[in-house]
């Protein structure tokens, strides 16, 4: 019994030791006050809670609270109050607690003060009154924390903005697109359109038949160098490095007319003969194969351009 | 310069006359190998040998033999085998006992056509004696230089499967042919002519019909076909193309070609394809006999690299891609 009572007194001691860094004193030693801040760094858009304690050995009842008025804040308001009462045995030792508890929001950042509250209350044993006062408390009112969900809007609006470039990013793209195929068509067109131009052009350049002294075995060559070419970007086909007969075989593989090919041959033919016999050609010969060449690149013109086969045909 | 064109067609169809008889006399012989029969004439005609490589059972020897049997001349086959001796090929003096003095034994190399048979089996001093005889058309025995008959020709075999056992010939002694040809399979209809002609009991045998005075005239008929300047610088490119691809496009060939062909290529290509013109009865060479001809004369002088040869690409590849590139004239 001896040694739990020591215990005890050791307890209530070691209590009292802890608390008293807190708690300011009163008059009376039986009431102990303690004030404090949970937390001490409040941001502005959350709350504190100020908890006020009163304890003492023996019953709940044994001292009556007479005063104990609501503190005193600064740049705080008080949103909620509680109390309770408690009991506890400690070492064999009675202690009855109160506590009053001040939930608070800040108004303003910077700092934040709870008063120190005067509690006076009254020994019911002796009759005798005391009066004690909680220490001041300060509280850091920092800046307020991101609240849930206010970010939200942000990425919707991020997302509707991301969406539409994206949707104006492939309307563009799609138009482009569009726009580059319709000019590859047109271009195709026009070069194909200007395929026969472009060698009948060639063809007047390369061999002037209204010349007196033209040689026609080398007019002759020029001639043949003019179809090949002609033929060879109408078919794709390596007809440059490709001998008559082998003209003939690359145009029947490519799907030729039989017509063209026949022309072709009948130029080439007519051709090799001058370039390589040694033999001079005949002018009419020349003529023959030129009005061929003619005919093939006006025929291949007509569906397309019709006052220039027109033309051709005056 | 105007070229009696009319004069060269009319002396080119005249001499060429005995080549429809010489075709059909070894037709009667040999099914098919119409490409190895032109080649033959084509080699006749342009006075060069030529290396027929083929598997075994083409019937190279056999056309040969045949092509040999319709000229009225004479034909010597040698078989070429390891243990053969210089001697054997062109000839030795022997001692006459009597007259206690040497006379000359000529080899058989003294005909008009020579079939050297499986060339690649004899060591490299036999090759060079017949080779060396090819070049010089003359062999020296004991002190005494004879002239090889005209016409002279060889028409050697080798076959490409079975390299054991076997003297490769060097590539100095191979551009002294004038074409390498490479003997093909027959198609099917013909495996079964030659199988019904040959398992016959009275086998066909070609006659003599064309002499060698033939031969001769219409050699000289050869060269009276006229070949354009256009058509010589075409010959020229060609073979610049297989030394200097890059100039004509060729960059890819760059890394592949080791040596390219020598000057002879461009002779031989001159001459075979005006030998090719006269077969073809014209007076004239076209681009046409060049790229008909190119691959034969060129397939053994275009000497590939070993990153061809990682990559296997082969000589003929090599030709190929140049003849389709060189624009034709």
């Amino acid at each position: 019994m001896r040694i739990i009572r020591i215990a005890a007194a050791i307890a209530i001691f070691f209590s009292s030791l802890g608390i008293s860094s807190l708690q300011a004193q009163g008059e009376d030693e039986g009431i102990r006050v303690s004030a404090s801040a949970q937390p001490n760094e409040v941001p502005l858009n959350r709350t504190a809670v100020v908890t006020i304690r009163l304890e003492w050995a023996g019953d709940l009842d044994r001292y009556e609270i007479t005063r104990f008025d609501n503190p005193l804040v600064e740049n705080l308001n008080i949103i909620e109050t509680a109390s309770a009462n408690q009991v506890q045995v400690v070492g064999g030792l009675q202690v009855a607690r109160q506590e009053y508890q001040y939930t608070v929001k800040p108004d303003g950042l910077g700092m934040a003060y709870v008063d120190g509250i005067i509690i006076r209350y009254a020994d019911r044993e002796t009759g005798k009154e005391y009066r004690l006062a909680s220490s001041r408390l300060e509280l850091k009112v920092v800046d307020p924390l991101p609240e849930p969900g206010s970010y939200l809007w942000l990425v919707i609006l991020l997302s509707i903005l991301l969406s539409s470039l994206i949707a104006i990013y492939l309307v563009r793209r799609i138009r482009a697109r569009r726009a580059e195929a319709e000019r590859l068509a047109r271009s195709q067109a026009a070069s194909e359109v200007s395929l026969e131009q472009k060698y009948g052009e060639r063809l007047r350049e390369e061999i002037d038949l209204r010349q007196p002294d033209l040689d026609v075995n080398a007019a002759f060559g020029r001639l043949a160098g003019v179809l090949r070419r002609y033929l060879a970007a109408k078919y794709s086909l390596p007809l440059i490095s490709a001998t008559t007969s082998e003209v003939r075989g690359l145009m029947a593989e490519a799907g030729a007319d039989e017509r063209v090919i026949a022309d072709t041959l009948a130029v080439l033919e007519s051709a090799d003969i001058a370039k390589f016999s040694g033999a001079a050609q005949m002018r009419s010969e020349l003529e023959r194969a030129y009005t061929i060449l003619e005919g093939m690149l006006g025929t291949d013109t007509a569906p397309r351009g019709g006052a220039e086969s027109a033309k051709r045909d005056d | 310069m105007n070229i009696d064109i009319q004069a060269i067609q009319a002396k080119i169809e005249r001499e060429s006359a005995f080549v429809e008889k010489i075709t059909a006399e070894v037709g009667k012989v040999i099914v098919g190998q119409n490409y190895m029969i032109e080649r033959l004439l084509i080699g006749l005609l342009a006075d060069g040998h030529i290396l027929l490589e083929g598997v075994p059972g083409l019937a190279k020897t056999m056309t040969v033999k045949a092509l040999s049997a319709a000229i009225k001349t004479q034909f010597q086959r040698i078989q070429f085998t390891p243990d053969l001796l210089p001697a054997d090929i062109v000839g030795t003096m022997i001692y006459d006992q009597k007259n206690g003095s040497f006379s000359t034994k000529k080899g058989p190399i003294f005909s008009n056509l020579v079939l050297a048979d499986e060339i690649n089996r004899s060591p490299a001093k036999v090759q060079s004696a017949l080779l060396e005889a090819m070049q010089e058309r003359q062999v020296t025995i004991g002190d005494t230089t004879f002239p090889l008959p005209a016409p002279f020709l060889v028409l050697a075999t080798q076959n490409p499967i079975e390299q054991e056992g076997t003297y490769p010939l060097p590539e100095a002694q191979v551009d002294r042919f004038m074409l390498k040809l490479s003997v093909g399979y027959p198609d099917r209809n013909e495996e079964l002519e030659i199988m019904r002609r040959m398992t016959r009991v009275d086998l066909p045998q070609a006659s003599a019909v064309v002499s060698p005075q033939e031969i001769i005239n219409a050699r000289r008929a050869v060269h009276e076909v006229y070949i354009d300047p256009k058509i010589e610088n075409y010959i020229v490119d060609i073979v610049f193309a297989t030394r200097k691809p890059k100039e004509y496009g060729l960059d890819e060939l760059a890394d592949l070609i080791a040596y390219g062909a020598s000057p002879r290529a461009s002779i031989y290509l001159s001459m075979a394809s005006k030998a090719h013109a006269f077969l073809s009865r014209r007076g004239y060479v076209t681009p046409e006999d060049i790229r008909s001809i190119a691959m034969d004369v060129l397939r053994h002088r275009v000497i590939i690299t070993y990153e061809a040869e990682a990559e296997e690409i082969s000589a003929e590849d090599v030709v190929r891609k140049i003849i389709n590139k060189v624009e034709v004239p």
